[in-house]
């Protein structure tokens, strides 16, 4: 071979061409993105945790195609990463919402239709997501030219090989720098349980509470004397007769018998006499070790609630606020105790560092950065336009919430170092997605030209054949309507036949209407819903890598119960189920297809991949629901939620929002007038100034300061060394900050997971 | 004028959001004919504890309704607004500062892009300050620089150092010229609407694309597709030469 002669590539496939779309990507995608589904599903469900997968899969990818496989190219391994993704992603919106039907006690099981028609309704989600996305990828990612921070991040990775030694160094650096930095702030979450002569260190240092440490004494003192409290026994074997109860029921649905012996059982539990701070869990397990059916050392488990130690973290180095002595009773001030157990308060605790208590701030400015060096990396990619967002939260925290305390607004009950929650909840929220709400319409209207101009140029692809057609790149308008259509009559097949179906009335705004009529108008306002929330996550989630999701679904179910009536909450959670799925999809899109541009990736082949496999996500998230909720049927007699090991901390939140709109709590004119705020914002430098002031009022603050540091180095890195080094070097550094802690807080999940 | 017009802005945000923390905040000074019957939607009032201080019990909680007897109580503990659950323009005494906080919003907007107009303006004429290149310069700086590539690969001898001369060029194509032409999108905006602009930035993005691809396609040593992509994106550079002189 002449030294002139094309280089053979491992990166070209047999026939020379590059490797880009390959059975080995595809099925790298589907296997990781499944495993990540599954996994992510059960630690959102258990411990609220969830993650994205962009990157990981990315980092996946890179192990998998190009280590072991030795061949993947940078392109195939950004196909694996875009399939992996939008098969995981689709867990965060499902996971938000169909668990609330198990808190609100409605039957969801295999043979029920109701499940399979929120899985359907979840599919058409995802589809319309993505479908709905693609057109706005010229305008988003071409014109409006977003930066999609972690996006740019995985561009960065993927980038790696070919991006020389020394930017690998600072992109390895990143990560080392990441998990540094992480570290003692992800490991107090593996905990062992704590030995005795240990409790009273661990007290100091506020890791048990006194209470805790208490309760552990009493315990270790049963096990001691292999007895404990008769109370404790006796509410452990009502317990124990109730769960076997349930569970026989949950087999024999329509047994009078099981029927009125659980309300027998639940009537002699609830009239048992306190047993103090012992949870049912430990009484069940007191009675079974009384029983001599399992072991008195059985009784040292955290779960029962004896003392947990957790590993190493920032709080245990100890930082606290000096002692002042109260002059009137000589012990400690409010201020610097809190939550008044004599020892001043930490200002450093393993996830924030309170700058403003170090400072001696007003207790109702909550000036505190979160240790996240995600947000860090997220701050600095996005720039100086990030400043926005840090203005938003600077209004909210420090100026606002201050004010409204100081005016008397808050409730006499709400202490000062409590104004910020009591804020967040009942206006800073409310107001924030209304911002969004307004920015987004004024971001629509701004960019209206450059949509149509990206919609004309689609309309294209299909005609246009002269030479090189840009437009042929992209999926043509003429599939993403029939993928819509379908996707649409999935949503209102599911819609007709959920919940009562056509036996249900209308109560709400469509009162009077046939029910046939009214969730045929409930889908479309839906789906047109799910457009505009489209738009409004993926111009967040491009603008600052974050995403309202969870404000944008819970207003979801507020319009369908509005529309429907507040009874009808099978149809409200299954449309907010699929809104959810379908944000989280159109954002996750956009992500990849920035991710693509980055590396020269053809459009039209993610869009593809990613429609052809989106489907996949929800079945299995609906599985994995599904079998956590038959096992903890089977252990507990509870489908999901507090007595479980599944806690469903975000569906909670869901829950209490459907109490509210029942009991008519909902701040509606906030909304409103949010919403005329953002319209406004939008008119003067940016339309989408509306949409970061919003999202950082609904963020807490403590990640937007982060995210603010991050965008001030940005523009001191720049100023000192200029724009393009603080681009060639920062990006690759951020880019290993933000994927350094995606790594790390699923390794350390996963073995909490795993521990139990 | 600019920072005159963002602190407008700035002042007119937050005295908007005050006001509208205040929408379902009724004082007790509009009367307990006004209240009665509304629902609280938050604790009011706070008992006082043996030292006189209020404490953590509130006087009436979430979800007690306003009767007359309540208001009194409240009225007197000292308590000025209560959190109810419904909302009335009615009893909304702040709407007017909610109103100048809009009307600030939109003066703040006018002039802003009044001075952004005129600033792009400016910066076309080359009036302008360290604006970097302008959009043609930077466009025909990038040209030449993918034509220099073009001539300079012909003669490469190997593949290895055709490999390490788009690698190399085209990172400074990216981080120079490609990124002042995107710097300069405002005077493009200006110059050719926000339509004229996408119709730019359509083939401008997919020329944009090709390089990237090349750069990953040199990086993965697949030599035949990095040239193709070089190639391709010399002709999409040429169609958008043709619609930034248009």
């Amino acid at each position: 071979m002449s030294d002139n002669a094309p280089k053979h590539s491992k990166h070209a496939t047999a026939s020379g061409a590059y490797r880009e779309v390959t059975i080995s990507a595809i099925v790298f995608g589907l296997v990781a993105g499944a495993i990540m589904n599954a996994a992510i599903t059960y630690a959102g469900l258990k411990i609220g945790f969830t993650l994205g997968g962009s990157a990981i899969a990315a980092v996946l990818g890179f192990g998998v195609l190009r280590g072991l496989l030795r061949k993947g190219s940078i392109l195939e391994t950004n196909i694996g990463q875009t399939i992996a993704s939008a098969v995981n992603t689709t867990n965060s919106g499902v996971i938000f919402t169909v668990p609330v039907l198990f808190l609100l006690n409605y039957k969801l099981a295999a043979d029920t239709k109701d499940f399979w028609l929120i899985t359907l309704a979840c599919i058409a989600g995802a589809l319309l997501g993505c479908v709905f996305i693609v057109p706005l990828r010229k305008q988003m990612i071409d014109v409006d030219r977003l930066r999609f921070p972690s996006a740019t991040a995985v561009g960065a990775i993927l980038k790696s090989p070919g991006a020389g030694t020394a930017k690998s160094i600072v992109l390895c650096i990143g990560i080392a720098v990441s998990a540094l930095i992480y570290l003692p702030a992800g490991l107090p979450a593996i905990k062992n349980p704590a030995s005795i002569d240990q409790l009273d260190d661990l007290v100091w240092r506020e890791r048990v509470s006194r209470d805790d440490a208490a309760r552990t004494r009493q315990i270790a003192s049963w096990i001691e004397a292999r007895q404990a409290p008769e109370g404790v026994v006796e509410k452990g074997r009502i317990s124990t007769a109730l769960r076997n109860a349930r569970i026989a029921l949950d087999e024999q649905p329509d047994n009078a018998e099981h029927k009125g012996r659980i309300s027998d059982l639940e009537a002699t539990l609830k009239a048992l006499p306190p047993v103090g701070a012992f949870n049912q869990a430990l009484c069940e397990a007191a009675y079974e070790a009384t029983s001599g059916r399992a072991e008195w050392s059985s009784l040292r488990s955290i779960e029962y609630g004896w003392a947990a130690k957790p590993l190493w973290g920032y709080q245990d180095l100890g930082l606290r606020l000096s002692a002042k002595p109260d002059k009137e009773t000589g012990g400690l001030t409010r201020r610097v105790d809190r939550d008044q157990n004599n020892q001043p308060d930490l200002v450093l605790t393993d996830s924030t560092l309170d700058v403003g208590r170090i400072l001696g701030l007003p207790d109702q400015v909550l000036f505190a950065f979160a240790i996240a060096p995600f947000a860090l990396g997220a701050g600095y990619l996005t720039g100086k336009a990030g400043l926005m967002v840090l203005a938003g939260g600077v209004l909210a925290y420090l100026v606002l919430n201050p004010l409204a305390f100081a005016f008397g607004w808050m409730p006499s009950t709400v202490r000062a170092d409590q104004a910020a929650g009591y804020a967040l909840n009942f206006y800073n929220r409310p107001l924030g997605i209304g911002l969004l709400l307004g920015g987004a319409i004024m971001g629509i209207a701004a960019a209206f030209p450059a949509i149509r101009e990206a919609i004309r140029s689609l309309a294209k692809a299909g005609t246009s054949r002269a030479g090189i057609t840009q437009s042929s790149d992209e999926l043509g308008l003429k599939p993403l309507v029939l993928i819509a259509g379908f996707a649409m009559v999935l949503l209102l097949i599911a819609s007709e036949f959920s919940g009562e179906g056509g036996a249900a009335t209308m109560t709400g705004w469509l009162s009077g209407t046939p029910p046939w009529l009214g969730r045929g108008i409930i889908v479309l306002v839906a789906i047109v819903w799910i457009w505009f929330a489209g738009i409004i996550i993926a111009q967040c989630s491009g603008m600052t890598d974050w995403s309202p999701i969870s404000g944008i679904a819970l207003l979801t179910v507020v319009l369908v119960m509005l529309l429907a009536g507040t009874s009808d909450v099978i149809s409200a959670v299954m449309l907010g189920a699929a809104l959810c799925v379908a944000i989280t999809c159109a954002a996750d899109m956009m992500g990849d297809l920035k991710t693509g541009y980055i590396v020269g990736g053809i459009p039209k082949r993610q869009q593809l991949l990613e429609i052809a496999t989106v489907a996949v996500g929800p079945v299995i998230t609906m599985g994995t629901i599904l079998l956590i909720a038959n096992v903890n049927l089977t252990n507990t007699g509870i489908a999901m939620g507090p007595g479980t090991d599944t806690v469903a901390p975000q569906a909670q939140a869901l829950q209490v929002v459907i109490s509210g709109v029942q009991g008519g709590e909902m701040p509606y004119t906030l909304y409103g007038l949010g919403a005329v705020l953002g319209c406004l914002l939008g008119l003067g430098a940016f339309a989408g100034l509306g949409v970061l002031v919003g999202l950082s009022m609904y963020l807490p603050i403590i990640y937007i300061l982060t995210y603010g540091v991050g965008c001030i180095a940005n523009m001191i890195v720049g100023k000192i060394k200029g724009r393009a080094w603080a681009e060639e070097w920062g990006v690759p550094f951020c880019a290993g900050l933000i994927v350094g802690e995606a790594v790390l807080a699923l390794i350390i999940n996963s073995i909490v997971l795993l521990r139990g | 004028m600019k920072l005159a017009a963002f602190l407008l802005i700035c002042a007119s945000l937050i005295l908007g959001v005050i006001a509208s923390v205040t929408a379902y905040l009724p004082p007790l000074s509009l009367g307990h004919a006004r209240l009665e019957g509304l629902t609280l939607n938050a604790p009011a009032g706070a008992v006082l504890d043996d030292a006189g201080k209020p404490s953590s019990t509130p006087l009436l909680r979430s979800g007690a309704k306003l009767t007359a007897e309540n208001l009194s109580t409240l009225g007197n503990a000292g308590v000025k607004r209560v959190r109810v659950k419904e909302f009335s323009f009615a009893r909304w005494p702040e709407w007017w500062l909610f109103l100048i906080a809009c009307a600030g919003l939109g003066a703040g907007a006018f002039i802003i892009k009044r001075e952004n107009r005129l600033a792009v303006e400016r910066a076309a004429a080359g009036a302008g300050v360290n604006t970097g290149p302008g959009p043609d310069q930077a466009f025909a700086n990038l040209c030449a620089q993918v034509d220099q590539l073009r001539t300079d690969l012909k003669s490469a001898s190997t593949p290895d150092d055709r490999l390490r001369l788009i690698l190399e060029r085209l990172s400074e194509a990216q981080n120079t010229s490609i990124a002042a032409f995107i710097a300069a999108r405002p005077i493009l905006i200006s110059r050719l609407g926000v339509g004229g602009y996408a119709r730019l930035m359509d083939t401008f993005a997919a020329a944009e694309r090709q390089i990237n691809r090349a750069w990953s396609a040199a990086a993965d040593e697949v030599e035949h597709e990095s040239l193709t992509c070089i190639e391709q994106a010399a002709s999409l550079l040429e169609a958008t030469k043709g619609r930034l002189s248009a």
